[in-house]
């Protein structure tokens, strides 16, 4: 899902990354020295499971996850996922510095508005595992659904009519990740649903 | 033959931790290994089952030469590993679940497996905790549940790395009845003279990567 | 290399940002190739210096360049006519230069730089403290955790476990996934008790830099001056040859 130094061009770089400082900000607040602790081990979490990959075909896909992170941390996805991007891009040289704010932007904005979307449901939801499943399918689905369209916009809007063919392709292909994605949500609320339904009432 | 490890050499980092060891394992056999801290006691265990890949020397499970992860992939479910930290080895949500772990694996249907979970659970005596969340266990119940998820996989041996460790006596002595009981071939990694004194049919010191008979 | 023969942080992490933030603009093939150049050789004699072996940075060149592969793949072509497109191969060159003009750069300008040091950087670099605290916490999270999925799955193996394309494997990694965030959640807790009982009480570490930026040695702005003088020279020799070519005969 991350898309790679050198697609954007300037005034979308500028823009996205002027979103996720937007983001950032807000998530700052929630940084606590409570909630320090448990927003790095998020962080790790949401590396980790980015490295993670499932056997599809001939190929694999990449979990993201960003909708189920978001549903646990709200705001918090915009710090947590901007230091799993500034270690991915230190680590694997992945996206570079340059269009970290627009990964961050696709990937956080969604997170949060999963959230906002869902989380009283699932508070109401911990006694029914098929609600749950649900809900945590419905995570994925504005996580990458959100995600998407936030990149193919951020391709097209480089105006580039070569680009465009990209933003079809792109889209297509996250439909895999979707899928996968979904389950994988859907089986993790469920499972944090029947053992640890704190981590939904915080 | 269980286990046999043939001149083995396998390396950690930039370490040769076994150098030419050999070792056999008999049926009927429970053969406690020795050694102080940092010796390889841990590393002989993930090397026999291949999780660790070895640099020369065979090894072979159930009389089987593994040289491939296909070929350990085929005989490892034979094979039970204990981890030294339960942590490490427990994976399911509840308890059940991950008893069931195991077994699924190996093919057999959800009925069959949960009833060998159940039953296992059973033998070590905690089927109270079936649907207790994993997390929520203490030390010693999170390490009689590992050794619950190995036993529904009806191994022919087992591998023990420093069962005991962490355990107060009375835990101590309950997860050593339990191995007592199961009759299964064994090879431990210890230096409780608890586990030595009752378990042990062989001892063998590990030092400098080979095996010595005590 | 030694650790003292190495510019100061903050000058490497800005260093890094001054190249992904012109390689990002720079249109001109001539320039990302000339760039792309001195990165490569650059990103060898770092490598090489710090005994790091070369396959390292082929094996992060060839993940970077899985993607460039998709941009070769879907851009050139004009999907409608089956046809190959000249302005579509351009932009996919440019694509290419730039993604690993990037990657070297990074690659040679951080070789060696640990995360707390890298939280540091950015930090005196203007980063929120709070950012780089959590940044330089997630490091060490990063480990822990790491070793604790790497344990896992051998345990996994252990136990029959083997990933194939069905839905077993998909119910596997989902309990992996659970696993790993109520590890995170058990751990950090454990960690929070162990940082009240150090005293901790706001979000000072790790601590900034002590010596000022005119302070620093001279050795140290070299770094950085050197590389904004190349992308300079870079981005004008292109242009002062092409006059030349234009230049009227006498």
């Amino acid at each position: 899902m991350h898309l790679a130094d050198g697609i954007l061009n300037l005034p979308t770089l500028i823009g996205s990354a002027a979103g996720a400082a937007a983001g950032l900000a807000i998530g700052f607040r929630q940084l606590t020295p409570k909630t320090l602790p448990s927003a790095a081990l998020f962080a790790a979490v949401f590396f980790i499971v980015g490295t993670l990959h499932v056997p599809i075909g001939i190929g694999s896909v990449h979990l993201i996850l960003n909708g189920l992170i978001g549903l646990l941390l709200g705001w918090l996805a915009f710090p947590v996922i901007f230091v799993a991007l500034v270690l991915q891009a230190l680590l694997f040289s992945f996206g570079g510095f340059a269009v970290l704010g627009a990964n961050l932007l696709l990937l956080a904005a969604p997170a949060v508005v999963a959230h906002y979307a869902l989380r009283s449901t699932i508070v109401e939801s911990l006694h029914s595992q098929r609600r749950l499943m649900l809900l945590g399918l419905c995570a994925a689905t504005i996580g990458i659904g959100g995600a998407s369209i936030i990149a193919m916009t951020m391709l097209w809007s480089t105006g580039q009519q070569e680009l465009l063919n990209l933003v079809v392709l792109f889209g297509v292909a996250q439909l895999p990740v979707w899928l996968v994605d979904a389950t994988i949500s859907a089986l993790v609320v469920a499972a944090l649903g029947r053992t640890l339904p704190s981590v939904f009432q915080k | 033959m269980l286990l046999s490890l043939n001149n083995v050499v396998a390396y950690r980092s930039t370490r040769a931790v076994l150098n030419g060891l050999n070792l056999r394992v008999h049926e009927g056999e429970r053969v406690v290994v020795r050694g102080g801290m940092g010796t390889g006691k841990t590393t002989l265990m993930l090397t026999a089952l291949g999780l660790i890949e070895h640099r020369s020397g065979d090894i072979r499970l159930m009389d089987h030469y593994c040289l491939s992860e296909t070929d350990f992939a085929e005989h490892r479910g034979q094979i039970g590993l204990l981890f030294q930290d339960p942590d490490d080895q427990l994976i399911g949500p509840t308890v059940l679940e991950d008893i069931e772990f195991g077994p699924l694996n190996l093919g057999w249907s959800a009925e069959r497996a949960h009833r060998t979970a159940d039953d296992a659970l059973n033998r070590v005596g905690l089927d109270h905790l079936a649907d207790r969340a994993v997390h929520e266990l203490s030390g010693g119940e999170k390490r009689l549940i590992a050794l619950a998820g190995l036993l529904a996989m009806s191994p022919k041996l087992l591998l023990l790395d420093e069962p005991t460790a962490y355990l107060d006596e009375p835990t101590a002595q309950q997860l050593i009845r339990i191995l007592i009981k199961s009759s299964l071939s064994m090879l431990i990694a210890t230096h409780d003279p608890l586990c030595i004194e009752t378990l042990a049919t062989r001892s063998v010191l590990l030092k400098d990567g080979r095996l010595s008979e005590d | 290399m030694s650790h003292e023969h190495r510019a100061d942080g903050r000058l490497r992490v800005a260093s890094a940002l001054l190249v992904s933030l012109a390689a990002a603009m720079i249109r001109s093939i001539d320039t990302l190739l000339i760039l792309f150049l001195v990165a490569l050789i650059a990103a060898t004699v770092v490598t090489t210096k710090s005994k790091i072996p070369l396959a390292v940075l082929a094996k992060r060149l060839a993940v970077v360049n899985f993607f460039v592969l998709w941009v070769w793949l879907t851009i050139p072509i004009n999907w409608g006519s089956f046809s190959l497109s000249e302005t579509g191969i351009a932009l996919a060159v440019q694509i290419a230069l730039r993604v690993n003009v990037i990657a070297l750069a990074v690659s040679s300008l951080l070789v060696g730089m640990s995360g707390i040091d890298f939280a540091r950087a950015l930090v005196a670099l203007g980063l929120p403290q709070s950012l780089g605290t959590l940044l330089a916490l997630s490091v060490r999270a990063l480990v822990l955790l790491e070793n604790t999925r790497a344990r896992l799955e051998q345990a996994m193996r252990a136990r029959g476990y083997r990933s194939t394309m069905s839905t077993r494997t998909i119910r596997v990694n989902a309990q992996l996934v659970a696993c790993l965030i109520v590890h995170a959640l058990v751990r950090s807790e454990r960690i929070r008790l162990g940082f009240i009982a150090r005293g901790y009480t706001d979000l000072r570490w790790p601590s900034r830099q002590h010596s000022h930026w005119y302070s620093l040695p001279v050795r140290n702005w070299i770094l950085l001056i050197s590389v904004a003088v190349i992308i300079v020279a870079t981005v004008t020799l292109p242009i002062f040859f092409n006059q030349y070519d234009h230049a009227p005969l006498p």
